[in-house]
């Protein structure tokens, strides 16, 4: 594998899976010098949409995968979940940022976050697989 | 993996990663809380929208009563995931 790339790796479908997924974005980050402003947003973006993929598909057969790449200073993350109906979780950031403590509520706020991170987010959904592309141009 | 540790009765430090796949534990701790206190991110390296969300809750349960969170020590890219979810409204952050 070339060092500017991390290859799709699959994970469990589930919340304890983070560990080892944090632990390849780290990989990836550490052999690609990337910087601590991109590598947190960038972690965020990908535990936000990997946990909603475990949140709102929890039975699907098989694993998520996640795999990261480097081309020309711009990182993009590519998180597949291979057994879905179409569903496009990045269509949930709906939150009210600005309203009194005794109205906020935390849904919502994972997907308005990662829009916030991130300098694109895409979703595509063909033959029960969700594929969700991030993407984000390093030290910005 | 996130550490939660009482330095006293109002003030607790966290370390680590407050991702999802600790927010439910992080819960039952926040929810022994019955009074103001001093929540310490020095050695908190990460925070996502599951750990917001527990602090929310929290401070939403102990302003029925008066109480709040204080945050303090926030690493910067903490810090501007506090400003971007507009949490920086509802927290005392020093």
């Amino acid at each position: 594998m070339r060092p500017h790339e991390a290859g799709d790796c699959l994970f469990d479908r589930s919340f304890e899976a983070l560990d080892a997924v944090f632990a390849h974005a780290d990989g990836f980050f550490a052999a690609n010098d990337v910087d601590s402003q991109t590598s947190f947003a960038l972690k965020l973006a990908i535990e936000e949409i990997f946990t909603n993929f475990v949140k709102y598909n929890p039975n699907g057969r098989d694993g998520i995968s996640v795999g990261l790449q480097l081309d020309g200073g711009v990182i993009v993350v590519n998180l597949i979940d291979p057994d879905s109906a179409e569903f496009d979780v990045t269509e949930f950031d709906k939150v009210d940022t600005t309203s009194a403590l005794d109205q906020r509520v935390a849904g919502g706020l994972g997907i308005y976050l990662v829009k916030k991170m991130v300098d694109d987010v895409k979703y595509h959904h063909s033959d029960r697989t969700s594929t969700v592309v991030l993407t984000k141009k390093m030290g910005r | 993996m996130l550490d939660i540790q009482f330095e006293s009765d109002d003030r607790l430090t966290l370390a680590g990663r407050f991702d999802a796949s600790q927010a439910d534990h992080a819960m039952q701790v926040f929810n022994t809380l019955d009074s103001s206190c001093t929540v310490d991110f020095d050695g908190l390296d990460y925070i996502s929208s599951a750990g917001l969300g527990v602090l929310l809750k929290t401070q939403k349960r102990l302003g029925e009563s008066g109480d709040s969170l204080t945050l303090v020590n926030l690493n910067n890219h903490i810090r501007d995931v506090f400003v971007y979810a507009g949490f920086d409204a509802v927290f005392s952050i020093e």
